[in-house]
C-alpha cells in the first residue's frame, strides 16, 4: 500500500510543473525552451506552408479530421504494402485488409487496440512510420482538440487557435522531448533499441528460442507518453523486453499519468478569473482543482476496490491448494506484485492508455470490473485531453441539472448553459454506452460475434463488453481471452474506435465554439458555485449515477454475477 | 483482397463524410442562437 501512495504522490509533485507548462505553450506564453523551439517551429510553419490565424471551432474541428483522414489513407497503403516494402529483415507479408482497417483507425484514433502481435505481424517499416508516428500523431491531435475547447470555454480569445500550430507545438515541445527522456531511461533499464534482425540464442534446456528485437524503447516512451498503449509484442508491459524492471515500471505509470493530469491543471489556469491571478503562482486554478479532485476520487475509489479484490485472492484457485496468501497472483508477474499491477491496471484504464502489465482477463471479477468500469465512465483522467473534455460534460450535466432543481437558468464559467449545449452535451455523454451496449448486443445476439467469444456465462460477457468499452473509450487495452482476429471484431471494433472518438470531439468542439460566442454574465449570490467542495461531491455523484443508469444491467450480468458465483457458490 | 481492400476504404470515406455532416448539424445547431444574440 505504501508503494502506491509514493507513487501517488510522485505524480503529484511531477503533475503541477508538467500542467504549467502545458498552460504556457496553450496560451503562446514564454518558457525556457523557447529559444530552442521556436527556430524548429517556425522552420515546419514555413516548410508546411502553415498559416498561424485563428480558427473558428468548425474549420479547427474539419482540419483535424482532414488531417487524420489523409494519415490514415496513406497508412493503410502502408500496412497493405509492407511486405514488398523496405525495412522488412524478418520477411513479414502484408497486413489482411479488415485487420489493417482496425489497425489504422486504432492507432489514428488513440486507441491502440490490436488484434495482431507486433512482432510477427509487423514489418519495422510499419511499426515506426505507422504505428510510433502515430503514436505522436494522435495524442498530439487530441491534445489540440483539448486546447482548443479549453480555449473555447476560456472565452479569452476570438478564436479557439489554429490546429496546425498547436499540433506542432505539442509534438516539438511535449512529445518529443519528453519521450526522447523517457526512451533514455527506458534503454538504461535494458529495454532494447535496435533494428537488426530477431535473434536465435540457445536456451539453457539446449533447443533454440528466437528473441523478437526492434526499436522497442522508443515506441515505449511515446506509447505510455502519448497514453497510446500499443505495445511492440503482444505481451506488452508485462514482457521483460518492454517492461524490465520496476523503476522502468514507474517510468511508464508517470509518462502516461502526468499529462492527462497536467491538463487538468492547465484548464484550471486557463479558466482563472483576471490576469491578475494569471500572474499569481497558483497551483490548479479554481476550476481546474474542482474538477481533478473529481476525478482524483474517482480514481483512488476504483484503486481501492481493484488493490482489494485482488489482494483477497481467487477462491477457486484456493478450492483447489494454490495458497492466495499474496493475493490472486494469476496472470501477474512476481516482480510487480499486486500493488504495482492493480496500479498499473487502474491507471491505464483511467488514463486511457491501455497498456498492460498484467493480463486483465485473470484479473478477480471486481478486480476487472473497475478496468472497465472506468473506461466506461471515460472522465477519470483519461488520456490526451479526452478525459477533461467528458468530465466538462459531467459538469455541464450537473450545472444543468442544479438548475432546474432550484429554477434558475444554470450557468457556468460565467456563460449561460441553453438547449443547443445540452443537446450536444446528450448527445456526447449518450453516443459512448450506445456504442458499448450496442456492438456487445450484436456481438453475442450473431453467430459471427459468439464464434470469437471463447469463455462461457458471465466471464463471455464480460470480455464482450470490455472489447467494446476498451475500442470506444479509445483505450486499446485487451481481456486477451476473445479471438478478436476475424472480419466481424476487426470491423465492428473498428467503428467503435471510431465513433467513440470523432463524435465527441466534433461535437466537444461545437460546444467550446457556442459557449465562446456568448457573452459573459455577473456572478450573483445565486449563482450555483462550481468551484467549492458541494459541487464536488455533485459532480461524483452525477458520474456514478449516469454510469450505473446505463451500464449496470450489462456489469451486473457479467462482472457482478462471477464474483457472486465465485465467492457465493 | 481488391474487393475487400476497396470495401475498406469505402467504409473509412464514409466514416470521415459522416462526421463533416455531424459538424455541419453541429453548427446549425449552434449558429442559428448565436446570431441571434449577434443581432441583439
Amino acid at each position: 500500500m505504501l508503494q502506491i501512495v509514493l507513487t501517488l504522490a510522485i505524480f503529484m509533485i511531477l503533475v503541477i510543473p508538467m500542467g504549467t507548462y502545458m498552460y504556457h505553450i496553450a496560451t503562446k506564453q514564454k518558457t525556457f525552451a523557447d529559444k530552442i523551439f521556436n527556430p524548429l517551429d517556425n522552420t515546419i510553419y514555413k516548410i508546411c506552408h502553415i498559416g498561424r490565424e485563428g480558427m473558428n471551432w468548425k474549420q479547427y474541428a474539419l482540419h483535424l479530421l482532414t488531417t487524420n483522414a489523409v494519415m490514415v489513407f496513406i497508412g493503410y497503403l502502408v500496412l497493405r504494402l509492407q511486405g514488398i516494402l523496405f525495412a522488412n529483415p524478418n520477411g513479414i507479408e502484408a497486413m489482411e485488409p479488415t485487420l489493417s482497417f482496425n489497425t489504422i483507425i486504432s492507432f489514428m484514433t488513440n486507441t491502440n487496440l490490436q488484434h495482431y502481435s507486433g512482432e510477427s505481424g509487423l514489418s519495422y517499416l510499419s511499426q515506426m512510420l505507422v504505428i510510433i508516428f502515430m503514436m505522436f500523431v494522435s495524442a498530439a491531435s487530441g491534445y489540440a482538440a483539448c486546447m482548443a475547447f479549453c480555449r473555447g470555454l476560456a472565452g479569452k480569445q476570438k478564436d479557439v487557435g489554429n490546429f496546425y500550430e498547436d499540433m506542432v507545438r505539442i509534438t516539438t515541445r511535449i512529445l518529443i522531448p519528453v519521450s526522447f527522456i523517457a526512451g533514455l531511461l527506458l534503454i538504461w533499464q535494458g529495454v532494447p533499441q535496435t533494428l537488426e534482425a530477431n535473434q536465435t540464442v540457445q536456451t539453457i534446456e539446449g533447443q533454440f528460442q528466437d528473441l523478437a528485437m526492434g526499436p522497442v524503447a522508443s515506441l515505449e516512451s511515446i506509447k505510455h507518453l502519448g497514453t497510446n498503449g500499443g505495445g511492440f509484442f503482444g505481451a506488452n508491459s508485462t514482457t521483460p523486453f518492454e517492461n524490465p524492471t520496476i523503476i522502468s515500471n514507474l517510468i511508464e505509470l508517470f509518462s502516461m499519468m502526468v499529462l492527462p493530469g497536467a491538463c487538468v491543471i492547465t484548464f484550471g489556469k486557463m479558466t482563472m478569473k483576471r490576469k491578475k491571478q494569471e500572474n499569481k503562482k497558483v497551483l490548479f486554478g479554481n476550476q481546474g482543482r474542482t474538477i481533478f479532485a473529481a476525478m482524483s476520487i474517482l480514481f483512488i475509489v476504483g484503486l481501492i476496490v481493484c488493490f482489494t479484490s485482488e489482494m483477497a485472492g481467487n477462491p477457486a484457485l484456493e478450492q483447489a491448494g494454490l495458497n492466495q496468501d499474496m493475493g490472486s497472483m494469476e496472470g501477474k508477474e512476481v516482480r510487480f506484485g499486486i500493488a504495482q499491477s492493480a496500479l498499473f491496471t487502474t491507471t491505464t484504464t483511467s488514463f486511457t492508455t491501455g497498456t498492460v502489465n498484467n493480463m486483465h482477463d485473470t484479473l478477480t471479477p471486481l478486480g476487472g470490473m473497475v478496468p472497465m468500469l472506468h473506461m466506461m465512465l471515460n472522465c477519470v483522467f483519461g488520456g490526451k485531453g479526452v478525459g477533461l473534455m467528458n468530465m466538462i460534460m459531467y459538469v455541464i450535466l450537473a450545472v444543468f441539472l442544479c438548475g432546474l432543481m432550484i429554477g434558475r437558468t444554470p450557468e457556468y464559467l460565467g456563460k449561460k448553459i441553453e438547449g443547443k449545449e445540452m443537446k450536444l452535451v446528450a448527445l456526447v455523454l449518450i453516443v459512448h454506452p450506445l456504442l458499448i451496449l450496442g456492438f456487445s448486443a450484436l456481438a453475442v445476439m450473431t453467430g459471427a460475434g459468439q464464434a470469437g467469444i471463447t469463455n462461457e456465462g458471465f466471464h463471455g460477457l464480460s470480455q464482450v463488453l470490455y472489447e467494446y468499452a476498451s475500442s470506444a473509450a479509445n483505450n486499446g487495452s485487451g481481456f486477451e481471452g476473445l479471438a478478436d482476429n476475424s472480419y466481424f471484431w476487426n470491423i465492428t471494433t473498428g467503428l467503435a474506435m471510431f465513433f467513440g472518438r470523432y463524435i465527441a470531439i466534433v461535437a466537444q468542439l461545437a460546444i467550446a465554439g457556442s459557449m465562446l460566442a456568448k457573452r459573459k454574465v455577473n456572478e450573483t449570490v445565486g449563482t450555483l458555485r462550481t468551484d467549492n467542495v458541494i459541487f464536488i461531491a455533485i459532480l461524483v455523484a452525477v458520474v456514478y449515477i449516469f454510469a450505473a443508469l446505463t451500464f449496470f444491467p450489462a456489469l451486473a450480468l457479467g462482472p457482478i454475477a462471477e464474483h457472486l458465483t465465485l465467492w457465493m457458490p | 483482397m481488391k474487393n475487400m481492400d476497396l470495401l475498406m476504404i469505402l467504409i473509412l470515406a464514409i466514416c470521415f463524410g459522416s462526421m463533416k455532416l455531424l459538424a455541419d448539424w453541429c453548427e446549425k445547431q449552434v449558429g442559428i442562437t448565436v446570431s441571434k444574440e449577434e443581432r441583439k
